[in-house]
């Protein structure tokens, strides 16, 4: 790629750009590790391998098929994109069907888009095969008329977890030849598996374990995983069995220049920082240019719709020609995203704009260069983003664009984190009682419970009994019964509080469409009436949102302006679970939670200035969470004035979730921060952080105990921060909070910390 | 410092995070239902252990409604069958079927929803014997599912209501669940796809009740609503409260004895003998024409056609008129295109009939032209029909045809 190393010499020679550069990377390339087939590998695979150019494995693959089947143990592959991770699962699998064509496999992926890739590449792995073997996907988008031989004679089932939970598990009589033939689980992204998703998911591998063990099969499980710092670990809590973690690579890697970019200081008084966005911008354009194909990663569907927006203005593409400029992302439709998908592939597209939804293993060839409009959240994911571009030779690129946010700013001041041993852990509470619990009512929905009976590795005896006094289940013979008028996984979404999404309808035409979907709870703030959506590179209006009937009608316009909507938040305390008093009172409990968006303002595009706002007539959402609080007595915080207070409080609200969601591995959305001068339950000035999941995930908790280590590193970015009162990059800009909002909050700080 | 265990999920329960059901009111005296029904009571063991069931007996000439329970007895298979599209069910005959109708904990479906009440009714010399298997708790589930399994081994047939899609299923989720035996009757008559077929045009609702009032002459008086079956089973297992239980009974019994006076005016009408709406008729030739049975079918079409109900003599004519076309008989239907247009200016169908016509057979463009305006016109008229569903009608496609004629007339 010439054109790409003359760019690359550009910048390096360019002081401007390099002043803003606080880490330039070169990752060498390195020679892969092979070894021949092994001889467990059943012959006809070996020669569909040949058939397809492959004449030896990594050794990693061939670790991963010799662990599952020579030892017979359940097996974690932790590996890097674009080392052959699906071979690692794939073989082993396909080699055992091959010789016992009744048994069957289960594939679960986190996403049905990442399914329909998987399956496409496996039937063509398939078609080279003597065997005839069937693969599938089960989904929601799956064919009604298709279903029943699925269950029936598909000897790979692709789905998702979801899936398993509300339509496979509580259905199970209907898969008897899945069931009872069951000899392999694979369970691929595995770190996805984290928090509160993962916290579910390793409870529905509990429930899948017991039916499994009802039909008699006992299945090996065949995990992948990005490169986190305790795979063993979360595939221990996932599957609750013993296993082998298969952690070295020997995939060849190509050279790769990784960039850490710090936008420039455009107020250093206000500590603000040029827009990531528009610094991408500048670079993808540039790059995409020169015929450079470009993958630029955003933190929002907003950013991809604002980013392509800009792009397309830069690059005009000829008359009557498609745009070689594409965005991506959840809201688009299925077959806009197989499009966009082919067209990366063969080089027709030469820029795509995305959220993470094309961080996962969808299949989109190797582009050259990946851009990242600020830290995707976690180590784990900005390497595979990063992987998106240069899979096997050549030089490639991947530039790490910080916004102000504080962690983006202790990332680009602190980039060894990238390339030494990973710290990030990645956890699941399968025990959180919430979770537990709703998961052992699906569970005994399923089979009844035997009275000493365990879940995974849970005692449950208590919470079936307590299930059993609720009128849930009902104890008969020593075995608890379900015995209520309902469909327990219909209600319980693996994924947030609310599986109901909001569609978008174009109207602009009289032929009504559906240009795409927002969850129920994102929807107040994108899809408020005279609100902006955009989609496609389009702007639309939205002219009426019925809230009820979940329906968002919008009109093609064409306006410079985007919208954003202020969302706010009441909370009440119900429940207190711990807490320590004195001058300074700390606790935690159970909340409730009331969101309310209340109005919106117009942002014009390029400059950002505000335009003017608007109201938003929607009922509010109520969310029972915990929460942990700390809230000051006048002992405490002495001459300080309320409004002073204020100030301080509004910082910290600002930096809190983000700084604790770095210690406790968590997405800074997990967590969320209120503050009230005067809390109605203490009368005090209290500052209240969230877990932003109904019931909560155990962070509240965690903070509780943990609280000095998490205001200690506050302090210290607040310190190291170059603004004088308060920026995004710290307690948030000044204008937000009061006067000297940061000599308050770190007065606050030292209070708490006495 | 964390509460206990029991704490935390009292708390649950208080802020609804877990969705319960109410707090148990104490346990009563559990499961007795000796002497609690009339009609004669069984308590037998099998190899699984004990099992319950009632059995209630009725003469044939029992009325139902209007009618006796003995009009089943001259049902014969292929009529049903020609109904059911299903072959299997030629052999059909009513004294070797069994009716069953099941009552359950729930509708969700799935392997948490047990059928606590199994109602099974047969033939037998001269009466009609009705049986029904109670759930006195969940352990006798096994025995009771087994004995069931073997009453109804020897009768090739099942009929049910919706039993296909529902109780069928069901049943056999909770055999295999309970390790039993699974039934797989070799015919099943299901009335309710029978009831879509024969009434879909003439009742707005095909449920068991509305047939009942509608056609089979019955109204059911102090009946338990479905709907709360499930809960007072609950309180019967939970709390020994057997008061609505009877009424969960009566009701299984009076559905079972409506299946059968359902199944023989589902008979009659399929054999032609009971036609007492156009709309019957309609349907009963719109299914001989559809299974080949092309000269019954078109005699229906025609009775209806005739018909002084003028919608369905129109629906009819065109359901003639469209046999004709497709057999090239097009003097037949475009006179019957024409007359309906006669008869009703706003017949878009009609219109996009002769039009294809005009244009495909009779390259007249500009009178395929003149027609296809008009029914752009009637179209935009009445957006909202049933039209839009039929894709050659909806405006789109008349646009479409209008623009192609234009361009043939201008060529």
């Amino acid at each position: 790629m010439p054109n790409l190393n003359e760019i690359l010499k550009q910048w390096q020679d360019d002081p401007s750009f390099m002043s803003n550069v606080t880490r330039w990377e070169t990752v060498p390339a390195r020679e892969g590790s092979y070894v021949d087939f092994p001889e467990s590998l059943d012959p006809q695979l070996q020669e569909a391998l040949k058939k397809r150019g492959i004449e030896k494995l990594y050794s990693h693959q061939a670790k991963a098929i010799d662990t599952v089947l020579n030892e017979r143990r359940h097996a974690v592959v932790v590996t890097p994109t674009a080392s052959g991770k699906t071979l690692c699962y794939n073989l082993p699998v396909l080699s055992s069907l091959i010789n016992d064509p009744t048994s069957r496999a289960l594939y679960l992926f986190p996403t049905k888009a990442l399914s329909q890739d998987q399956v496409t590449e496996l039937r063509e792995l398939a078609s080279d095969l003597e065997t005839p073997l069937d693969c599938q996907t089960y989904d929601g988008d799956t064919d009604p008329g298709l279903r029943q031989k699925i269950r029936k004679s598909g000897h790979i089932v692709v789905t998702n977890p979801d899936m398993l939970h509300s339509a496979i598990l509580p259905h199970h009589t209907k898969w008897i030849q899945l069931f009872q033939n069951l000899k392999y689980i694979v369970i691929d992204e595995m770190h996805q598996y984290r928090g509160v998703f993962g916290s579910h998911v390793a409870n529905v591998m509990r429930r899948l374990k017991r039916i499994c063990a009802f039909y008699g099969s006992e299945p090996r499980f065949i995990l992948c995983s990005a490169t986190i710092a305790n795979p063993g670990e979360l595939a221990g809590q996932l599957i609750e069995e013993p296993l082998e973690a298969i952690t070295e690579n020997g995939a060849p890697q190509a050279e790769k220049h990784f960039v850490f970019y710090n936008p420039p200081l455009v107020n250093h008084e206000l500590g603000l920082r040029r827009s990531s966005l528009l610094e991408a911008k500048n670079l993808a354009g540039e790059l995409i240019s020169k015929d450079i194909q470009t993958i630029i990663f955003t933190r929002s569907r907003l950013n991809v719709e604002v980013l392509l927006t800009y792009l397309r203005q830069g690059v005009k593409s000829r008359p009557g020609e498609d745009s070689t400029i594409k965005g991506y992302r959840g809201g688009y439709l299925p077959r806009e995203r197989r499009a966009i998908e082919e067209g990366l592939r063969k080089g027709t597209i030469k820029g795509v704009i995305s959220t993470n939804a094309l961080e996962l293993g969808i299949d989109i060839g190797a582009l050259d260069a990946c851009l990242m409009t600020g830290y995707p959240g976690s180590i784990a994911s900005t390497w595979q983003q990063a992987g998106r571009s240069g899979r096997r030779s050549g030089t490639s690129l991947a530039v790490l664009i910080a916004n102000s946010e504080p962690l983006n700013q202790y990332i680009a001041g602190n980039p060894d984190y990238f390339f030494g041993r990973t710290p990030e852990r990645a956890l699941a509470d399968p025990d959180n009682l919430i979770i537990l619990t709703n998961h052992i009512r699906c569970a005994a929905f399923e089979l009844p419970f035997d009275k000493d009976e365990k879940f995974g590795q849970a005692e449950v005896g208590e919470i079936l009994q307590f299930l059993e006094e609720e009128d849930v289940l009902y104890l008969s013979d020593n075995r608890y019964h379900w015995m209520e008028d309902t469909y327990p996984a219909e209600e319980i979404s693996l994924r947030s509080a609310t599986r109901e999404n909001v569609v978008i309808i174009d109207t602009t035409d009289p032929q009504r469409r559906v240009i795409g979907e927002v969850d129920r709870f994102s929807a107040p703030m994108l899809v408020h009436e005279e609100a902006i959506y955009m989609h496609g590179g389009k702007q639309y209006q939205v002219e009426e949102f019925d809230f009820e009937e979940k329906k968002a009608y919008v009109r093609e316009v064409e306006v410079n302006y985007f919208t954003d909507a202020n969302l706010s938040v009441d909370l009440q305390i119900l429940d207190l679970y711990g807490q320590e008093t004195g001058q300074v009172n700390r606790a935690w409990g159970d909340v409730r939670i009331n969101a309310l968006v209340s109005m919106f303002k117009k942002i014009r595009f390029n400059t950002h200035e505000n335009l003017g706002a608007g109201p938003v007539d929607l009922p509010e959402t109520e969310m029972h969470t915990t929460a942990f609080w700390v809230s000051l007595t006048r002992e405490a915080y002495g001459n300080m004035t309320l409004s002073a207070i204020q100030s301080g409080l509004i910082g910290l609200a600002h930096l809190l979730p983000q700084v604790a969601s770095f210690f406790l591995m968590g997405d800074p959305r997990d967590l969320q921060a209120v503050s009230q001068v005067k809390a109605p339950f203490t009368e005090l000035p209290t500052l209240y952080l969230y877990d932003n999941f109904p019931g909560g995930v155990g962070y509240s908790e965690e903070i509780y105990h943990n609280y000095r280590e998490i205001f200690q590193a506050a302090r210290k970015v607040i310190t190291d921060c170059r603004c004088l009162e308060g920026c995004p990059s710290c307690i948030g800009p000044a204008y937000q909070g009061g006067e000297a909002g940061k000599e308050q909050a770190l007065k606050l700080i030292e209070v708490i910390l006495r | 410092m964390k509460k206990d265990l029991g704490a935390r999920l009292s708390t649950m329960r208080q802020t609804g995070e877990i969705k319960t059901g109410r707090q148990v009111a104490g346990n009563l005296e559990k499961q007795k239902t000796k002497g609690l029904f009339p009609g004669q009571e069984n308590e037998v063991d099998t190899r699984f252990g004990h099992c319950y069931y009632r059995e209630l007996r009725y003469p044939l000439d029992h009325l139902h409604g209007k009618s006796k329970l003995s009009g089943i007895l001259g049902c014969s298979g292929p009529e049903l069958a020609l109904l059911s599209r299903d072959n299997t069910l030629e052999e059909f005959d009513p004294k070797k079927s069994v009716f069953i109708d099941v009552e359950t904990t729930g509708l969700a479906g799935g392997t948490g929803t047990w059928a606590f009440l199994i109602g099974l009714g047969r033939l037998e010399a001269d009466s009609f014997l009705l049986r029904q298997y109670f759930l006195r708790k969940p352990g006798e589930e096994k025995a009771i599912l087994s004995h069931f399994n073997e009453s109804i081994s020897g009768f090739p047939a099942m009929i049910s209501f919706n039993g296909k899609l529902f109780d069928l299923p069901l049943l056999q989720t909770r055999q295999m669940l309970a390790g039993t035996a699974v039934s797989e009757p070799r015919q099943h008559l299901d009335l309710l796809q029978c009831a879509r077929v024969l009434w879909k045009k003439r009742l707005a609702s095909r449920s068991l009740h509305s047939l009942e009032e509608a056609l089979l002459g019955l109204q059911r008086r102090d009946d338990i609503p479905g709907a709360e079956i499930p809960e007072v089973y609950f309180n019967y297992l939970r709390r020994g409260n057997t008061d609505q239980l009877k009424k969960v009974f009566e009701h299984n019994v009076l559905d079972i004895l409506s299946m059968v006076t359902l199944l023989e005016r589902v008979y009659l009408t399929a054999c032609g003998t009971t036609l007492e709406h156009p709309a019957e008729t309609l349907a009963l030739g719109c299914l001989c024409l559809e299974e080949g049975e092309v000269e019954r079918g078109l005699g229906y079409l025609r009775e209806t056609a005739g018909s002084s109900n003028a919608p369905l003599a129109e629906e009819a004519s065109l359901e003639l008129s469209l046999y004709y076309k497709k057999k090239g008989n097009w003097e037949e239907a475009v006179n019957i295109w024409q007359e309906a247009l006669k008869n009703n200016p706003a017949n878009l169908r009609a219109y996009i009939e002769l039009a294809k016509y005009f244009e495909h057979r009779c390259h007249e463009y500009q009178t395929a032209l003149d027609l296809t305006k008009k029914a752009l016109a009637a179209a935009r008229l009445n957006r909202d029909t049933h039209f839009n569903r039929i894709k050659d009608l909806r405006i789109e496609a008349l646009q479409h045809r209008l623009n192609r004629l234009r361009r043939r007339l201008e060529g």
